[in-house]
């Protein structure tokens, strides 16, 4: 199973650059690399200057780049639903279903569903690496994502619960008045078993020794902050390896002020110029340390 | 011989309308329990329609294919929304 680095932060810390500069330095140990960038803002294409999808390029020896479609995920969850519901409720056609998709397509959550199908396409197509690095898009997506799991699992269990005491007096019912007739499964409780097994799945992966979670900040207050809530909120979700690095670091620049729990942290100093191509990548990987103990 | 039989099948009859009758009493609480935990879980799955909390929308999404009969549900307990107490209260047998 791949090791996984989810790199998170405020939205301009260079989540992308670093996301870039990790997985190339990794590639560049030896190291077999996917980097997958999941934020809509597509910013790999402007790094390594060519186009991607959600078919892996290879950009360097060793390191394979995409940039899952989100929009293309939703657009297709959404027509695979459409067909279901369609098929299941053949007299609602007369309704205008085509009008009540395209309000679901703007829905809260379902981005993070795009995400979260996207990932487990990555994580089927690509169990061979030897570690993906996960471009994430700003907090509040990532954040959303990455908590997901376990905010679905609470409310599976408690539809799991009600589901079972209805199957339980279904079962009453039917013994009392037709003897020991057996009753039909309950095809809602075996979905929502098998959307418990897929949550679980992925908040164990979560919370795996292979998984860790890059929260990355500039010497800044401001991005000091965010990050210091990230952090929290991490904790809180249990994600048991977090890494702190301070990007664009400048000599002179007061970090007195950087809280505790965000400390130690990994320095990335601050390029001089926009890092564009893996030439200029590379370029910096050799002169600067950037890859942080451990990863 | 034959009014004999004919006892006899009346009196089996009467028995079998008699149990049936028993069983339809036992169940009754039963059936509006169940009815009521599945008007409950709709209002879970399906509560954004009145403005209650919904589970992550991949969930509701989910389960909507094979729900139905708990959306047909929903929907007539909307035509006796006015009087649950009455329906809890002849459930119980309260006067």
């Amino acid at each position: 199973m791949p090791r996984l680095l989810f790199m998170t932060g405020k939205g301009g810390v260079g989540k992308s650059t670093l996301s870039a500069l990790f997985a190339l330095g990794l590639a560049q140990r030896g190291e077999e690399v996917l980097l997958a960038s999941l934020d809509p803002a597509h910013n790999q294409r402007d790094i390594f200057q060519q186009s991607f999808g959600d078919d892996a390029l290879a950009v360097a020896p060793g390191l394979r780049v995409l940039e899952a479609d989100i929009r293309a995920w939703s657009e297709r969850y959404l027509r695979d639903i459409e067909r279901q519901v369609t098929e299941s409720y053949r007299y609602l056609t007369a309704l205008n279903l085509d009008r009540y998709f395209r309000v679901l397509r703007h829905s809260p959550g379902l981005d993070e569903y795009a995400m979260a199908l996207a990932f487990r396409h990555i994580q089927r197509e690509f169990g061979e690496v030897s570690t993906i690095v996960v471009d994430m898009p700003p907090t509040a997506l990532a954040m959303r994502f990455l908590a997901a799991p376990s905010v679905s699992l609470l409310w599976v269990d408690e539809l799991i619960g009600v589901r079972k005491a209805i199957h339980e007096r279904k079962e009453m019912i039917t013994r009392v008045r037709l003897g020991n007739a057996e009753i039909e499964s309950d095809h809602v409780l075996r979905r929502l078993e098998m959307e418990r097994n897929r949550y679980l799945a992925t908040e164990a992966l979560f919370r795996d020794a292979g998984t860790t979670v890059a929260v990355l900040f500039n010497p800044d207050a401001l991005s000091w902050e965010e990050a210091r809530r990230i952090d929290e909120e991490l904790e809180g979700l249990a994600f048991p390896r977090r890494l702190h690095v301070m990007n664009k670091c400048r000599d002179g620049v007061d970090e007195a002020g950087v809280p505790d729990s965000l400390r130690p942290y990994h320095r990335v100093v601050a390029a001089d110029a926009p890092l564009l191509g893996v030439d200029a990548l590379r370029g910096f990987l050799e002169s600067h340390d950037v890859l942080p103990a451990g990863v | 011989m034959k009014s004999l039989r004919e006892l006899l099948d009346a009196l089996r009859g009467a028995a079998s309308t008699f149990d049936e009758m028993q069983r339809e009493k036992a169940v009754e609480l039963l059936q509006w329990e169940h009815d009521e935990l599945r008007h409950v879980f709709a209002l879970l799955v399906l509560g954004n329609a009145v403005g209650l909390p919904a589970p992550p929308v991949e969930l509701g999404l989910g389960l909507l294919p094979d729900m139905e009969d708990d959306l047909r549900l929903l929907v007539q307990r909307l035509d006796t929304a006015h009087s649950p107490l009455s329906r809890l209260v002849s459930s119980l047998r309260v006067d």
